[in-house]
């Protein structure tokens, strides 16, 4: 995704969760008007094929690539009000980066039909596994919410809305190969990737619970599955149909206004 | 009975004769004073046993001088030594012996011997003296033989103490040291007729390896293990002779700007030469032309000089001595650089640096020489060889040869079995790459099939250049009186004629019986015409058969099989080949090239020794 797409994601957003929040400040109810939580946590992500053509020695190859889901760790900020009884509106930035906690980044197998360097219509059939992808995801989500207050201490949230979606992530658009004369075979390298980007817009349902040590101060944890689809751009071929989004699962901070 | 004058070539006279069937009504004479030497694993071993004590004696007498060793690259245990003949301490001009030795123990020996040599081995002119005595005929190239004294035998027997000298129009002259006259004139010339892309003559794509140099591409290949160079297109004989002799400007090899290669003789050329490479490495395991991996040199030329032609200069001539590879253009302007010519042109080189490595002459003109008739007829007269005059196109009437009043008449097999060798691989190269069939970029037993224009059928119409299936299908001659020889029996023979100062020439004037067949040229002693017999034979071993000529049948290893026979035939030229050897020579390195690889019992085996026997070897 571009910047600019970026920015219109956040422009078109903004004004909404703004929007909805401001009203909510000046009500009153049986719980607080408002909460803050801030988390910590990984989400999984679906693991996905693509076949893509590309091309070297004047000839075009093929190659399938069975990205790895992964556990992408990130951090979640989210606001909520209460607006209407039990009724709130809400809102929140998800950025999540890498493929685990271990920094490894994103695994990827790939089989690919690589062009002899001398003959045409002689391709090679080579396979192995590419490592250290990298992935970005930022959601940004708007929510209805309704709060139960299940004792003094105890709140939990449930929630639904639209997710805009920003995508960066690696992609496998060739291989890399060992090979020496005559070429007739050729051994695994490693990957070419190309980092790509593209936004959309999705959805998001999911289950927050805090838990309280005072009025205002608490604990808690966020369930989020979040769903979306953008579109990668290549070197050849169409762009590529991606899912995005997951179930992420967080914990942190929880403030209570 | 009055002088009679002929005139040739003279085609008119061609038409109004025919290819005589039979057998030649007059026996012919060997008055070859050259022992030669075959013997190996199909002759008798006490045979074996007695020449191998013949060539020790020799060796400790210094009369055969240790040239190179090398160690067999494809059966354990095989070490091949080749020797030259030396005659007070100078090399004699074709005359050695290579063996095959296994742990020791003699395995086969072939070669030559001149026995009959008296001359005085001390020179009466130096080098310098030659050059300036011949400085308006002779313009030296850079690279000269580093033994030039040599000894050499002339066409009608004799022997001259010569200086061999390397012309820049890629001719070896042999220069009497006694005397300074011409003795012998070697026309070296063998005659045939970053990943780019780019189209060859027929429009099929090619991927072409191309170098990245500054803001161009050339034609330099540097995916093989070896360079692989093509220059051109060069446009006038001047840059020709250039090249060929070694010397190399910036701007001679070829280029393009983006790597969309557009000339399409270029793209042939550079990606044929790199086939061929590829087949010589994977069918063979041979690294470039030498074994070594020495740089190929190739060149695409629209000049006078390559008109309907396409020839290798063999080393010392070429960029930086390896040789140079010539592809010219027919007079329609197609580039001649189809896959098989390439491939055949390359093997000229492989044979030359294959049998370099025995001896130091590689592969060279071997003459037979034998009497013909005495009388012969024109346009149904009968004409002693006495009074006979050949008159050639520049109007000099020139006597024949003659020997007790018979013809004296030569064939040069060293020449055909070069010629031969280079057709053979030529189409396996060819059939290594294309699949088989009958029209273009399709792979068959033709030579130059896809290049019509140069080929002779009967009646002159365009058709393949030579055939390794039916060689009598075509003709020698454009107005087709006589067929490609595919039995020994049928070997064309020349007439020999005098020249100015003692020379004798060989003229285009075909002796078949008591008839006399003008040809349009001599063919350096049939090189190419009599190559059938021994290219037939690798058709015959490979796919089988009928010989048209003796009636004899052969069964072959099969088509899925004939890399066995290539095999063979690599063998004999890479590890056992001496550098002059007759036709009869020649079949028994090959009998026992395939005993070394397959044994005599084997289906190869008994193919090979067929097909020697089914074309008259």
């Amino acid at each position: 995704m571009t910047d600019t797409n970026w920015r219109g994601v956040v422009l078109c957003l903004a004004p909404l969760i703004i929007g909805s929040v401001g009203p909510a400040l000046a009500q009153d109810g049986p719980v607080s008007s408002g909460v803050l939580s801030i988390n910590l946590g990984v989400q999984t992500a679906s693991a996905f094929s693509a076949a893509l053509p590309f091309t070297v020695n004047v000839e075009q190859g093929s190659l399938t690539a069975d990205y790895e889901g992964g556990q992408l760790p990130g951090i979640d900020v989210s606001i909520g009000m209460r607006v209407w009884k039990n009724l709130g509106v809400g809102g929140g930035v998800s950025a999540l980066r890498g493929g685990s906690f271990s920094g490894k980044g994103i695994s990827v197998d790939v089989s690919a039909r690589v062009p002899h360097p001398i003959h045409y219509d002689r391709l090679r059939d080579v396979s192995g596994t590419g490592e250290g992808l990298a992935k970005t995801e930022i959601g940004l989500h708007l929510q209805a919410m309704w709060l139960i207050p299940l004792t003094e201490r105890l709140l939990v949230t449930v929630f639904a809305g639209p997710t805009a979606f920003a995508v960066e992530r690696d992609l496998v658009i060739g291989v890399e190969t060992q090979e020496t004369y005559p070429y007739d075979s050729t051994e695994f390298k490693g990957v070419s990737a190309k980092n790509v980007s593209d936004s959309t817009v999705g959805f998001n349902v999911g289950l927050d619970f805090g838990f309280y040590f005072s009025q205002h101060i608490g604990v808690g944890g966020l369930l989020r599955f979040s769903r979306g689809t953008v579109y990668l751009d290549v070197p050849e071929g169409e762009a590529l149909s991606v899912e995005t989004g997951g179930v992420q699962s967080t914990a942190g901070l929880r403030i209570r206004f | 009975m009055a002088m009679r004058t002929i005139v040739g070539p003279l085609l008119t006279l061609v038409a109004v004769l025919t290819w005589q069937l039979s057998s030649p009504a007059v026996e012919l004479e060997p008055i070859s004073e050259v022992t030669r030497v075959s013997v190996g694993a199909w002759s008798d071993a006490s045979e074996l046993r007695k020449v191998d004590a013949l060539i020790e004696d020799m060796i400790t007498a210094g009369e055969l001088v240790l040239e190179a060793t090398h160690v067999d690259t494809q059966i354990s245990g095989r070490k091949h030594e080749g020797f030259v003949q030396s005659f007070q301490g100078i090399p004699v001009y074709g005359a050695n012996i290579a063996r095959q030795t296994d742990r020791g123990e003699t395995i086969s020996i072939f070669g030559s011997i001149h026995t009959g040599i008296d001359i005085n081995p001390n020179p009466l002119f130096s080098v310098s003296d030659l050059v300036a005595l011949r400085d308006k005929n002779i313009s030296l190239a850079p690279r000269q033989p580093i033994q030039p004294l040599k000894i050499v035998r002339r066409l009608d027997g004799s022997y001259s103490l010569a200086y061999e000298l390397t012309g820049d129009d890629a001719v070896s002259y042999f220069m009497d040291a006694h005397d300074g006259r011409m003795v012998m004139k070697l026309d070296e010339k063998h005659r045939q007729s970053a990943v780019g892309f780019g189209k060859g003559v027929h429009g099929d794509s090619k991927k072409i390896s191309a170098t990245k140099s500054s803001a161009r591409y050339e034609a330099r290949d540097q995916l093989r293990p070896t360079d692989i160079v093509t220059f051109g297109p060069l446009k006038s004989d001047d840059d020709l002779n250039r090249l060929a002799g070694g010397v190399v400007l910036p701007s001679d090899i070829a280029t393009n700007r983006d790597n969309n290669w557009t000339r399409r003789g270029i793209v042939d050329t550079h990606v044929h030469m790199g086939w061929t490479y590829d087949y010589f490495f994977k069918r063979h395991s041979w690294g470039g032309l030498s074994g070594q991996n020495s740089k190929l040199y190739g060149v695409r030329s629209s000049s006078a000089f390559a008109r309907n032609n396409a020839f290798f200069v063999p080393p010392p001539f070429g960029p930086e001595g390896q040789g140079l590879a010539i592809f010219g253009t027919t007079s329609q302007g197609t580039p001649i650089t189809t896959l098989d010519i390439v491939a055949h042109e390359l093997m000229h080189g492989v044979t030359e640096f294959g049998v370099r490595r025995r001896n130091g002459d590689g592969l060279v003109a071997t003459y037979e020489e034998t009497l013909g008739p005495s009388v012969i007829r024109v346009d149904g007269d009968p004409i002693q060889c006495e009074d006979l005059v050949l008159r050639s196109s520049d109007g000099i009437g020139r006597s024949f040869v003659c020997s007790g009043g018979r013809f004296v008449v030569v064939s040069n097999h060293g020449g055909a079995i070069g010629e031969a060798l280079s057709d053979v691989f030529g189409t396996a190269t060819e059939n290594f790459f294309h699949p088989p069939g009958n029209g273009p970029l399709t792979a068959d037993y033709y030579l130059g099939e896809d290049l019509p224009e140069l080929g002779r059928l009967s009646g002159n119409r365009l058709g393949p250049t030579r055939s390794l299936d039916d060689p009598a299908s075509l003709m020698i001659d454009p107005v087709g009186a006589i067929g490609y020889p595919d039995h020994f029996s049928r070997l064309l023979r020349f007439a020999l004629v005098k020249m100015g100062g003692g020379y004798l020439a060989i003229a285009p004037v075909v002796l078949v019986g008591d008839e006399l067949f003008v040809v349009r040229s001599a063919d350096g002693g049939g090189v190419h015409w009599n190559s059938t017999l021994l290219s037939h034979v690798f058709y015959l071993a490979v796919e089988g058969g009928r010989n048209r000529t003796s009636g004899k049948d052969v069964r072959g290893v099969g088509y899925v099989n004939r890399g066995q026979i290539e095999r063979v035939f690599f063998r004999a030229v890479t590890e056992l080949m001496p550098g002059s050897l007759l036709f009869s020579d020649m079949a028994n390195v090959i009998r026992q090239a395939v005993i070394d690889l397959f044994g005599r019992s084997s289906l190869a085996g008994s193919s090979v020794f067929d097909a020697l026997d089914a074309v008259g070897l």
